[in-house]
This record gives structure tokens, C-alpha cells and sequence, in this order.
């Protein structure tokens, strides 16, 4: 077998796990991350993109709004390319108390989160959509995060320290020695083969996962997850984040995150963190409460809908998922079960990765006895898609500003998102792309309205004249694109959405017959699909 | 409908609007409006309506600077919006795009100016027609077009009309024989029949009256749509808003407006609400109670109330061009119905999208070569039919195609009148001799 | 003219269905939102090209297979249209194109399997005469020729997947300094340039070296657009062999010429063709449709015609629409459908399942005179044609442009009688 052998192993690629890698980096630990499929394919990718002001926890849980307007202010020092400084907006609508607007202002000055109340004619000149019936609007600086770039930018700034980057690596098993856990047993997802990776010292960076991976090593962490189900509108209806003035629940929230408006979410526990299917009524549910702040939210397209597992850390059983804190937990399992070599991280928020992170390394340090400071607060992240890129905000326009300068119109592999033949070539070539799914998470390719329609091809041919693969391989890679976004708009399907889909069958079953390629239908590098019995599948083929 | 086609319809249900932007949401990138597109099939400086449209139209933000300019190089001719199968207005916004352009001040100074010049033909015509004789020899000599070209880039072959010697709203006021009748229409003239081609408008009256109806020409204002499709909306509203003031009171006693100038109507009917999002219960009753000319025609002839008999042969084979802002309304090809009414006259309808100019896109030095690039087939097309005169709706097409091809051009309403035994003026008349 | 027979959509049923009217001497008129399905498809008749749908090896012959399509859905468009008027179909488009100049070539009793652009057999009854000599019976050497500019068409997949199913295939992108220097090139464009003879040259200089062994070459289907045929044969002319076109990506070069054929044979038959016109309401009495009303700038613009014919294609063509609320509708007459009652049974687990999604096969049910049915027939002189009828899967069943055809040509001598 395989063996690699480092000082420090991270398991997990998501916000939370590449946060500590960097930070390890930077802190001169020799350092390898594994993740089970590519970075940020978990949690991290599949949240609604909020930076948080730390709003919306102003009045429940001030511990968790005070972390958040710190990180705040940090991660838009550190990676402004990945943050678009959007604002944010709490407002009452008809369905809340007005009394609430006094609380959170309260609870705003009392965690020290900036809060300006704005009259409801100009929250309206502002965002001409939101629900006229609006009768209070609170100011506060919320964002929106590209957690895709962000996770593969300190995943970046990591490498650039000498960590290693291992995707597509499952932990099958930690690798216990007596009361020591000296490593883990892996399994090579691309390669078809086990690898034994061993470290002085094991981070288990798993979130929703935590608890699973723990359990190979007889150490029992109860992280409960919380499935959170969220719609992409395909147009930005909003420009600001617009939360409900009132205590979180269901359906609260809308982000503008690049090119959508994603409405979230259920917070549903679920027994398993794989456990991801999408039901009906949250779809209505998400419907119903995105027009109660935009009224014509049921005329937008909608674009994809996908669900993401939230780790709830609890020492004890709780009914109502969302009481459980949000604030992160760090578990040293020296202390906590006798087992050394062994601590996990788990809880939080996307906001927080980086504090938790710190925290994390600061253990590690004291666990092999050495004192190194952490730097990660004042070193920025640079953008690994573009070289010496200003210290600016994302924005909106951004992209269609990039392909105007350069008159790129013919350029344009993804015709919705703007990404170009360049972007998908360094994508391909040194984002260690091993699916298309990865090259979309890289460059946004298949992420628009036709939801790979006209760009799977595309990008299928320039794979296939860069990675020189066998064709079987280009085939299934196409064909396992396909059906990854298919995955995410069979919940949503209906109006102009379902019409396009049809499009789509059109081109890939009878303009290309791409169904009657050579090779295998599907790959175990493929999107994993809802488990079966679930009520997306129908046996009732014939009307 | 019950009502008769010449009262107004006042009940209407006021719709509810919804702003063009998120009509996009139902483009499925399908490109069939790029194989349409007359601009992008001549110049890689376009990259097409999907592009500048539906998809550029994700990545705008009201409050920020606009991020792309080639969505200037569309010229407005709908032709996006006839053919998408799924219903995006292209075309507004494109519009609403290059308004915003101009708003947030990203346009240079000479362009700005020179825009504001040509997008107000009311001024212009004010100014020029008093003068006319002077302002004619001006703007045609090769010295005033020099300085036109210098000062402002306004392309030195710009098909540039000449000043009437008189005003058509003045014709129209001392009319000593005009028809008085219980069924009264009002007629909106524009900018082009007003100061530059009265003959246009004295056919339009003369049909209208042949058909019994007394013809109402109040006091009004240039459509806006120029400067609409320059991006100044604020000042195109303002003429909007003056319009309807003009109008409004005549709708509500009953009246409907008609217009000649495909292009003013469209703007009443529906460029100005769309694009300047302006619906207010009287905009909204305008849109209601306004027809183009032919389109009002139509509506008598299938109601059995058009006047088609002793019309007069007129043996010729002539050339028409259905111009695309014509085609945007929506309507089919009423003056193709009412011209096949004519004995004797052979129409041969072009195919051709677009002549090109673009009401005011084709005046612009940068944007002349494109201009004549789209309008080649139909050059060809008009020589090749070779008829003494050619037939269009829309004033900045006639003259267009006039000054490429030197073959004079008439608006079907001129034969309709003379079919009817009026004495024709202009080209037409020359070719009855 | 007349007002005989008023048509709504112009995808390939419902101009067909003008074009036969027409030719009865009748006064036609087509009213379209918009362009769409010839201008999306491949540009050949596809009549039947997998069956069963989960058959991995394509019908042979169409003709042969029918019959048993129609012993397990007798249901389907077909079974209303007969073997005998789906090859009069055929003959007709055939016959039209080939006066056209621009011939189809093929017949009912075989298909082809010529080249996709991912180099995939596609089967097919009718294919222009532009791609015939992509033959895969043929097993004669290929060189596939793309442009690196066109983002619609890459040989290099093409190339590679036929020469894994034993056709020799090479491929070669060709970067033409005429469009090297160009801000994008779309098939539209590139079909235009090909109608100039300098940029054919310059396209015949570049592709020479890379000949080999070729026999025969295949292009991206962009060989010119009403010049098509005489493009094609200056190719293999000057190429000295055989040379093919390949389907892309939409918007399709080879359907826009159907759709011009097809639309100069209703115009030179004095029918008129709208785009833009979007029909949005009627009017009914004493069990006919009085009136067809569409959408203009102003108000509603009202169209009396004798016989009207529902053209509007299914969920893609914009005929049938669906909400989040689970309805399923006709978007003009708010016809009865046949669709699945339940969301939730709309859609199987794989993208590309076999069978299909169940939601696609909602559509109105025709009596054998294609007139919808409620039980009894909705309206005397309502008539439905191509994809906007019920319990067919074109897509899988690979028969999208037959059944257009073929239904659109019998409602089109039905209403023109």
C-alpha cells in the first residue's frame, strides 16, 4: 500500500478544513488535507454564500453575532475577491412583529454589529422589489461570499506553504494505535487504491462528517446534521441580503451571490449527512416565504435547488436543530476520551472559519509542544485564477467588464457565467480538475441559466484535447456532468427552467446522441444521487 | 369587440407591468436571435442580442457603473424580440442598458453632445424650417458636412432630409375645406411630417376624410423615441409626459389617435412605457387608443367600413419595405393589405431585417459603415426591383435608402391617397404625370 | 386572399401544415411567437430512431419498426398518421427541398447513422445531401475539420469516438487568419463566410496538407446557407472527395434552410408568415373558434379564419406550460391535456433514463382527424399538429422532426380540403 507520511493530517476540504491547512502552512507545520471528493464539494459549496454581519444573531446568540462581525471585517481585509460587499437588509414584513425591530437594534449596539434604520422609501429605491408592505428596514453589513474561490484560495495559499493538497482521497478509516490515532487509511477515489497517510497529529475538520469519522476510531462525537435546503433564483431580483426582521427560521434569508438570488432555507435534521434529498415541501415552503419579501418571486426562474448539511454539535439530544449554538467546538480527545493524536473541530460557520481555524492550530501547537503565532488575520489570500489581483470587492459586473475590455465574446465557453476558454483551461490544467463538476466550482462554467446546456460540450472537447484521457473517460465525464446538474433541477423543474431542460435532451439525446457513446454511463467520480425510495424517483414512466 | 374602431376604448384593465429586465429570465440561450440580428451579421463590434441582452443583463446593477459598452452598437430594430421563441424584449434591454450608460456619465463628451443634437428633431426642425432654403443648402453642402463630421462625428453621408417650406400643422390649421364629422380621429404627425415631409400627413388627412372622418391635429410634441434609443431618458420622458398631455383629453372624449410615422407610434403605443417603465392610467390609455395608420385602416377594411371603391389603377411595380419598427408592432403587414386594395399595383415586398440606419444610429460616424453593411440587400433589392419610386412606413428608412440608392421613396398612405384621386406631391407626383 | 386556414407556430408542423394547405389554393396564414424548432434541431427528419427506447442499437428501418411503435402505443401520433401518409410526408419534403435545390436524401426504409459532433451514429430517415457522405455504414478513412474559433463544433471528440467505433478518424482545428482576427464567429457567420469563394480557397489551402488518407471530409454544418448545395459540391470539388456536414450546437445552419424552403413555399403560394405574433386568447361559438386573437403593441389584434391549426409545439415549442404549483397547460385554448397528475411523477431519477421523463409526454389527445378531444371533439374546425400532441417521447423515440412532419402534412391537406 501507498503510505505518505506528514506531520499534521486534516481531514475535511470544506471552509473549516482548508482554514486550518493554511493556517498550519503559514505556521511552518508539514501539513496534507484530505478530502473526499473536491474542495468545497460539502457543506462549504452548498450554503447560501452569506458573510454574515453578525445580524441575524444579534438578538439570539450575541456570543456568535460578536465572532461574526470580527471575521467580518477580517475576511474582507484578507480575500476581498471573494466577497462582494453587498449590504444587508433586515426587514419586518406583514408576517413579523414590529416590536422586533427595537430588539435588534438592541441587540446590534449590544454586539457591537452596525446598524442604521433606513426609511422604507429608500430601502425601496434601493431594491425596487421587496415587498412594498414592508414597514421597517434596518441597515447592516452583511456580504455575499464565493466560498468556491474562497475554499481554493487558502487551499492556494496553503500549497504556496508547502501543505499538500490531496482531493478525491475518502477516509476509510482512522488508524489507531493503542490509545493513539497515528493516521488514516484512504482510498483513492481516481486512482482505485488505498493510501495509508500518517501524522504526528490528526485534525478532523469533517464537519457534518465529523461525528462518522470519529466513530472509525471508537471515539464517539455527536455532530447532528442539519440538511438546509436553498433555491437559486437565476436573476439578481435582490442586490442586497435581505433577512426577516425577526428570530431565524425557514426561508428567512435572500442572498444575491454572483449572478442569482438564493433564497434559504429548511433546517431539517436528518439522520445521515448524505442524506440530501430534496422534498416538496421544502421547495414550497422556500416558494411560499421568498415572496412574502419579494412578491414576485413565483414569476423569476428558477435556477437549481440544492440542499447542504449543516454539523450541529451537541453533548445532548435537542428536538429543534436550530437551538442548537452555532458558535464552533473544538474537541481535544486526549482530555475529552483518552484517545492522544486525535482532535476535531466542528460546528460554525463559513464567517468563523477562520477563527476557528486559529483556535484549532493554536491546540495543535500546544499539543506538540511548540508556540508559534498566528498569522492568517493579516495575511491575504490571493486570487490562484488571477495573478496580482487589486485588493477590490468582487462584483457583479465584474466578469461581463473583464470579457468587454478584452472584446472576448468569442472567447466564451460558458455563455451564462461569462467563463472563458482561459478560465477553463487553467481550470483543467492547474486547478487539478478531475471532473467537470470541479471545473465548475473553479470557474462557474454550467452554473447560468441553461445549467450546462451549451458549455458541457464544450468544456467535454477542451478536457478531452487537455487531459488527453481515453475517450470512455471524456464520455463518461460528460455524462457525469450532465447528471450532476440534473441533480439540482429536478426539485425546481417547471416554466421557462423545464423548457430549457428540454433543450438540453434535445442537444445532448438527439442532436449529439451522447447517450449512445462508448463507455460506461456513469462514473463513481459522478454526483452522488438521492438514495433510493426517495420521492424525486418515479417508477411511472408512461402518461 | 363591440364598440366601433374610431371610439376610444376607455375601460381598459390597467395590467400590471413588470419591469423588461426580467423578461430575460425566460432566454434559453438558444442564439436564435443572433442568426437574425442584421447588426451582428455585419460587424464583430456587436456580439449579438443574446450576448448584450438576456445574458449581459444578469451581471447589471442598477447602482453601478454599466460594465459594458457594446450593447451601443444595437440599433434598436426589434428584430431580436420578433423572433425569440420564448418572448424576451431584446431590444428594451438593450435600451434600458445604454440609458444606463448615459446615466452614470460614460459617455464622452462629443458623443454626448452630438447625440443630444440628432435625438431632437423637434428642435432642429424648429430652428432649421423657419430657415429653410439656408438650412438646406447648409446641411447638404459638403462644407457643412465637413464641420458636422469634425465637431460632432456625425458621418459626413448621413441621410440628412430637407426642410419643407412650410410647416405641415400650419397646412393643416388654415385648411379653409376641412371635413367636419361626428367621427373624429386625431392624427399625430411627428417630427418627420411637421417640418420635413408635409406631404406625408395632408395623404394621411386626405384618406381619413375620404372616409368621413374629420381629422383632429393638436399641439404636439416629438415622440421621444430618439432620444429614447440614445439613452436620455429623462428628457424623452419629458416629452412623453408633454404628449400625453396634448392627447389624453381627446382619448377621453372618445377620439383615437393615428399616426404615420411607424416609429412615433410605436414610442406612444409602447417603447416610451417600456423602456422609461412610465404606466401610469393615462399612459397606459394612450397605448390603448393609438394606430398606426395602416393598422387603422385594416381595422375599418375588415369591419366593412373602408373605402374601396373607384379607387384609381395605379400600374406600377414598385418596392416596399415593411421596416423593421413597423414589423414591431406586431401587426402583420397592414399596409401590404391596404396597398393589394390599389388596382393594377404590383408590390414586391423585401425580406431584407433592416436598412440599417436605425432612426438615429445610422447619423453617427462610427456606426455609418455598419449602417450600410446591413442595409446592402436591401440597396440591392430596391435597384433591382427598379421601380420609379419605392414604398416605406418609416421616415429615417425612406431617407436612408433613398440617398444610397437614388431611387425616391413615398409611404404607402401617399398612394392610398391618390388612389383616391388626390393630387399626389413629391416623388409620387412626378411618377403620375 | 381568403381567410381559410390560420396556423400558430412555424416549427417544422406548423409551417408544414401551411405549405400543404397552401398548395390546396387555400389563404393561409401562420402566426408564430417566434423561431424555434428547425432552428434548434439537427436539420434532418428524424422519424424514428430508437425503438424500444431503451434499445441500444438504432432502428435500421423505420419502416419495418413501426409497426410495432404502433402495436405498443397505439396511441402514438403515428398510429393516426399511417405508414402510407408518413411516406407521402416524406415524398413531399423531398420533392419541395429537391426543387429547392437543396435535396433530402434518404426513405422510410432505412436510416441513416451519420456522425454527431461528439462523434456519436445518429439515426436518421432524411438527411440534406450536405451530410450524406458522413455515412457510418461507411467505414471509408475521415478527416474531421473544425475551427478554433467556432465554440459549436470540436472534431477532436468527434474524431476520437468514431475511431473507437472503427471508423478511421483524424481531426484538425483550423485557425484561419480570417477569423483569428475576428471578436467571436458563430456557425451563422461562418456559413455566410463560406458563400464567399476566397474564403472557401483559404479553407480548402488549410485543409489540404492534413488530407492523408482521408477519403472523405467532414465540417461542422456551416457550409453556406441558400447557397448550401453549390458550397458543398465547390468543397468536394476542390477537396477531390467526398465531403459532409455535422450538426452543432443551436442555433442549426442545415434547419434554418428548412425553414426558409419551407416559408418561400407558403409566401410563393400567397400564405403569409408573422414572427412575432404571439396568439394569446379566442374566441368560440357554437362549437367553433370564431376568432384567434394575438398579442401586438397596442391591444389585441384579432384574426377570423375558417379552420385554425394548433402548431405550437409542446413544452420546449412553448405550446404546453407549466408552473410550480404543478398545472399543466395549452397556452392558446386552454386545451385538456393528457400529463401526469402528480409532480412528484413528472421526472426519473437519470437525466438520460431511457424512457424518458414522463412530464414530456403531456400534450392534447387528437381524434383520428386530429382534432382535439374532450371526450368529444372541442372545437369543429380546431385541428392540433406536431410536438404539441400527447403520449410520445420524440426525443428518446428520436422522431422530433417525423412527427412533425408527418402530422402537419396531414392536418395540412385535412384543411386545405
Amino acid at each position: 500500500m501507498r503510505t505518505i507520511q506528514t506531520e499534521v493530517l486534516v481531514i475535511g476540504g470544506g471552509a473549516t478544513g482548508t482554514g486550518v491547512i493554511a493556517d498550519l502552512a503559514l505556521r511552518g507545520f508539514r501539513c496534507a488535507l484530505v478530502e473526499k471528493r473536491d474542495l468545497a464539494h460539502g457543506t462549504t459549496g452548498r450554503y447560501h454564500g452569506l458573510l454574515h454581519s453578525g445580524g441575524r444573531y444579534a438578538v439570539k446568540d450575541p456570543k456568535a453575532a460578536t465572532e461574526c462581525i470580527e471575521e467580518n471585517v477580517i475576511l474582507r481585509r484578507i480575500m476581498p475577491h471573494c466577497i462582494e460587499d453587498t449590504g444587508g437588509f433586515f426587514v419586518v414584513t406583514p408576517w413579523d412583529d414590529d416590536a422586533f425591530g427595537d430588539r435588534f437594534m438592541q441587540g446590534c449596539r449590544d454586539t457591537a454589529v452596525p446598524c442604521e434604520e433606513i426609511s422604507i422609501p429608500h430601502m425601496l429605491r434601493e431594491e425596487p422589489h421587496l415587498n412594498p408592505g414592508i414597514s421597517r428596514c434596518f441597515r447592516v453589513p452583511d456580504g455575499s461570499a464565493d466560498s468556491f474561490l474562497a475554499t481554493q484560495s487558502v487551499a492556494a495559499l496553503a500549497q504556496a506553504h508547502g501543505a499538500q493538497i490531496l482531493h478525491y482521497y475518502e477516509v476509510k478509516q482512522l488508524i489507531r494505535q493503542g490509545d493513539r490515532v497515528v493516521g488514516a487509511l484512504c482510498y483513492d477515489l481516481v486512482k482505485d487504491e488505498e493510501v495509508a497517510v500518517h501524522a504526528d497529529l490528526v485534525v478532523n475538520a469533517a464537519g457534518a462528517w465529523a461525528g462518522k469519522i470519529a466513530h472509525t476510531a471508537e471515539v464517539e462525537v455527536n455532530v447532528r446534521a442539519g440538511k438546509g435546503t436553498m433555491i437559486a433564483a437565476s436573476y439578481r431580483i435582490v442586490n442586497t441580503v435581505v433577512n426577516r426582521c425577526k428570530m431565524p427560521a425557514d426561508g428567512d434569508i435572500i442572498v444575491p451571490v454572483h449572478t442569482v438570488s438564493i433564497i434559504g432555507t429548511t433546517d431539517e435534521g436528518v439522520p445521515d449527512p448524505e442524506h440530501f434529498a430534496i422534498e416538496p415541501w421544502e421547495v414550497q415552503l422556500m416558494m411560499q416565504e421568498a415572496a412574502k419579501i419579494v412578491p414576485g418571486w413565483h414569476d423569476l426562474r428558477m435556477l437549481r435547488c440544492w440542499g447542504g448539511v449543516r454539523p450541529l454539535y451537541q453533548e445532548t439530544k435537542v428536538a429543534d436543530t436550530r437551538d442548537v449554538t452555532r458558535a464552533y467546538t473544538l474537541l481535544d480527545h486526549e482530555t475529552r476520551d483518552g484517545v492522544a493524536g486525535f482532535i476535531t473541530i466542528t460546528g460554525g460557520k463559513w464567517t468563523t472559519y477562520r477563527q476557528m481555524a486559529q483556535v484549532t492550530v493554536d491546540r495543535v501547537c500546544e499539543k506538540l509542544g511548540t508556540a508559534r503565532p498566528c498569522t492568517t488575520h493579516e495575511t491575504v489570500v490571493p486570487n490562484p485564477f488571477e495573478q496580482g489581483h487589486g485588493r477590490q470587492h468582487h462584483n457583479l459586473g465584474q466578469r461581463l467588464a473583464d470579457v468587454e475590455k478584452e472584446e472576448a465574446f468569442g472567447q466564451l465557453i460558458c455563455e451564462c457565467e461569462l467563463a472563458t476558454r482561459a478560465d477553463v483551461e487553467h481550470a483543467i490544467t492547474q486547478g487539478e480538475a478531475k471532473t467537470i463538476d470541479d471545473v465548475r466550482r473553479d470557474v462557474r462554467v454550467g452554473m447560468g441559466p441553461c445549467q450546462g446546456g451549451f458549455c458541457t460540450y464544450r468544456v467535454a472537447a477542451i478536457w478531452h484535447e487537455l487531459k488527453k484521457p481515453s475517450i470512455e473517460e471524456t464520455n463518461v465525464t460528460l455524462r457525469d456532468f450532465l447528471q450532476e446538474r440534473w441533480k439540482g433541477l429536478m426539485p425546481i423543474l417547471w416554466g421557462p427552467q423545464l423548457k430549457q431542460e428540454r433543450l438540453d435532451e434535445l442537444i445532448y439525446l438527439s442532436v449529439l446522441n451522447a447517450d449512445h457513446l462508448p463507455g460506461p454511463r456513469a462514473s463513481r467520480l459522478g454526483p452522488a444521487m438521492y438514495e433510493p425510495g426517495t420521492v424525486w424517483e418515479s417508477d411511472h414512466a408512461h402518461v | 369587440m363591440t364598440n366601433n374602431i374610431w371610439e376610444a376604448q376607455l375601460d381598459i384593465t390597467p395590467s400590471d407591468h413588470k419591469p423588461v429586465e426580467l423578461t430575460l429570465d425566460h432566454c434559453i440561450k438558444c442564439n436564435i436571435c443572433v442568426t437574425a440580428c442584421p447588426v451582428t451579421a455585419v460587424t464583430d463590434l456587436f456580439p449579438g442580442p443574446k450576448y448584450v441582452g438576456p445574458q449581459a443583463g444578469r451581471f447589471r446593477h442598477q447602482g453601478q457603473p454599466s460594465p459594458d459598452h457594446s450593447v451601443d452598437y444595437c440599433n434598436g430594430c426589434r428584430v431580436c424580440n420578433m423572433v425569440c421563441p420564448t418572448g424576451v424584449k431584446i431590444a428594451e434591454i438593450n435600451g434600458r442598458a445604454r440609458a444606463h450608460i448615459v446615466q452614470s456619465g460614460q459617455v464622452p463628451l462629443r458623443r454626448k453632445l452630438r447625440n443630444n443634437l440628432i435625438a431632437r428633431p423637434e428642435l432642429m426642425g424648429k430652428v432649421g424650417q423657419p430657415l429653410a432654403p439656408i438650412a438646406n443648402v447648409l446641411l447638404h453642402s459638403g462644407f457643412g458636412r465637413f464641420f458636422a463630421k469634425l465637431l460632432l462625428d456625425i458621418a459626413p453621408n448621413a441621410p440628412l432630409p430637407r426642410f419643407s417650406g412650410e410647416r405641415f400643422s400650419r397646412w393643416a390649421r388654415k385648411r379653409p375645406d376641412a371635413v367636419r364629422s361626428a367621427r373624429k380621429v386625431v392624427y399625430f404627425h411627428g417630427c418627420s411630417t411637421e417640418y420635413f415631409e408635409a406631404r406625408v400627413g395632408k395623404a394621411a388627412v386626405q384618406v381619413l376624410e375620404a372616409n368621413g372622418f374629420e381629422v383632429i391635429v393638436p399641439p404636439q410634441n416629438c415622440c421621444g423615441l430618439p432620444l429614447l434609443s440614445n439613452g436620455e431618458f429623462a428628457a424623452a420622458q419629458a416629452y412623453h409626459e408633454s404628449n400625453i398631455h396634448h392627447l389624453i383629453d381627446y382619448v377621453k372624449q372618445g377620439c383615437v389617435i393615428v399616426g404615420t410615422s411607424t416609429s412615433c407610434t410605436l414610442t406612444l403605443k409602447e417603447e416610451a412605457p417600456e423602456m422609461l417603465a412610465y404606466h401610469t392610467p393615462d399612459a397606459q390609455l394612450l397605448t390603448a387608443n393609438t394606430f398606426d395608420i395602416h393598422e387603422f385602416l385594416v381595422h375599418l377594411l375588415d369591419a366593412g367600413e373602408l373605402k374601396t371603391d373607384g379607387l384609381k389603377p395605379m400600374p406600377l411595380t414598385l418596392a416596399y419595405h415593411p421596416p423593421c419598427q413597423y414589423r414591431a408592432h406586431r401587426l402583420g403587414r397592414p399596409s401590404t393589405e391596404i396597398m393589394a386594395l390599389i388596382p393594377e399595383l404590383t408590390i414586391i415586398e423585401s425580406q431584407a431585417a433592416c436598412c440599417g440606419v436605425g432612426g438615429t444610429y445610422g447619423y453617427k460616424a462610427e456606426k455609418y459603415d455598419i449602417t450600410m453593411a446591413v442595409g446592402k440587400s436591401l440597396f440591392d433589392f430596391v435597384q433591382e426591383v427598379n421601380g420609379p419610386i419605392a414604398v416605406c412606413d418609416s421616415e429615417t428608412c425612406r431617407w436612408n435608402i433613398a440617398a444610397v440608392t437614388g431611387v425616391p421613396f413615398v409611404h404607402p398612405i401617399e398612394l392610398l391617397a391618390a388612389a383616391y384621386g388626390y393630387e399626389p406631391e413629391g416623388p409620387l407626383a412626378e411618377v403620375m404625370k | 386572399m381568403t381567410n381559410d386556414v390560420l396556423v400558430i407556430g412555424a416549427g417544422l408542423a406548423g409551417l408544414t401544415t401551411a405549405w400543404q394547405a397552401s398548395l390546396h389554393g387555400k389563404g393561409v396564414r401562420v402566426i408564430a411567437k417566434g423561431w424555434g424548432a428547425t432552428h434548434w434541431h439537427a436539420g434532418c427528419v428524424d422519424v424514428l430512431g430508437y425503438w424500444p427506447m431503451e434499445s441500444e442499437t438504432p432502428v435500421a428501418n423505420p419502416a419495418a419498426t413501426l409497426p410495432d411503435l404502433l402495436a405498443a402505443n397505439p396511441q402514438h401520433p403515428y398510429a393516426l398518421v399511417g405508414l402510407a401518409r408518413l411516406a407521402a410526408a416524406l415524398d413531399g419534403l423531398q420533392q419541395l427541398c429537391s426543387d429547392a435545390g437543396y435535396p433530402l436524401v434518404g426513405s422510410l426504409d432505412k436510416n441513416w447513422r451519420l456522425p454527431t459532433a461528439v462523434g456519436a451514429a445518429r439515426p436518421t430517415c432524411l438527411a440534406p445531401a450536405t451530410m450524406i457522405a458522413g455515412n457510418l455504414d461507411d467505414h471509408a478513412p475521415m478527416l474531421l475539420v473544425g475551427f478554433k474559433q467556432l465554440p459549436d463544433f470540436y472534431a477532436n471528440v468527434a474524431a476520437d469516438n468514431l475511431a473507437q467505433q472503427g471508423i478511421p478518424a483524424r481531426h484538425v482545428a483550423l485557425d484561419l487568419p480570417a477569423l483569428a482576427g475576428r471578436n467571436f464567429t458563430t456557425a451563422v457567420n461562418l456559413a455566410r463566410f463560406m458563400q464567399q469563394s476566397d474564403f472557401r480557397a483559404a479553407v480548402v489551402q488549410a485543409v489540404k496538407p492534413h488530407l492523408g488518407e482521408a477519403a472523405r471530409v467532414g465540417f461542422p454544418a456551416v457550409l453556406g446557407l441558400e447557397e448550401a448545395t453549390a458550397v458543398h459540391q465547390d468543397l468536394q470539388a476542390q477537396l477531390g472527395r467526398p465531403v459532409f456536414e455535422i450538426p452543432g450546437l443551436p442555433p442549426s445552419v442545415a434547419g434554418m434552410r428548412l425553414h426558409r424552403i419551407l416559408k418561400s413555399a407558403i409566401e410563393k403560394n400567397g400564405g403569409r408568415v408573422y414572427d412575432g405574433m404571439e396568439a394569446i386568447g379566442f374566441a368560440a361559438d357554437g362549437g367553433r373558434v370564431t376568432a384567434v386573437y394575438t398579442e401586438t403593441s397596442g391591444r389585441p389584434r384579432q384574426h377570423r379564419y375558417d379552420r385554425v391549426v394548433l402548431a405550437t409545439g409542446g413544452i420546449l415549442g412553448g405550446g404546453i406550460v407549466t408552473n410550480h404549483a404543478g398545472e399543466v397547460g395549452e397556452v392558446v385554448f386552454n386545451l385538456p391535456l393528457r400529463h401526469p397528475e402528480n409532480r412528484l411523477e413528472w421526472f426519473r431519477r437519470d437525466f438520460l433514463d431511457k424512457q424518458g421523463h414522463p412530464i414530456y409526454r403531456s400534450g392534447v389527445s387528437v381524434n383520428e382527424n386530429f382534432q382535439p378531444m374532450n371526450g368529444r371533439v372541442v372545437y369543429q374546425n380546431l385541428f392540433a399538429a406536431g410536438n404539441t400532441l400527447a403520449g410520445f417521447e420524440a426525443i428518446r423515440e428520436r422522431s422530433f422532426d417525423g412527427v412533425a412532419l408527418a402530422t402537419g402534412f396531414v392536418v395540412g391537406n385535412l384543411v386545405g380540403n
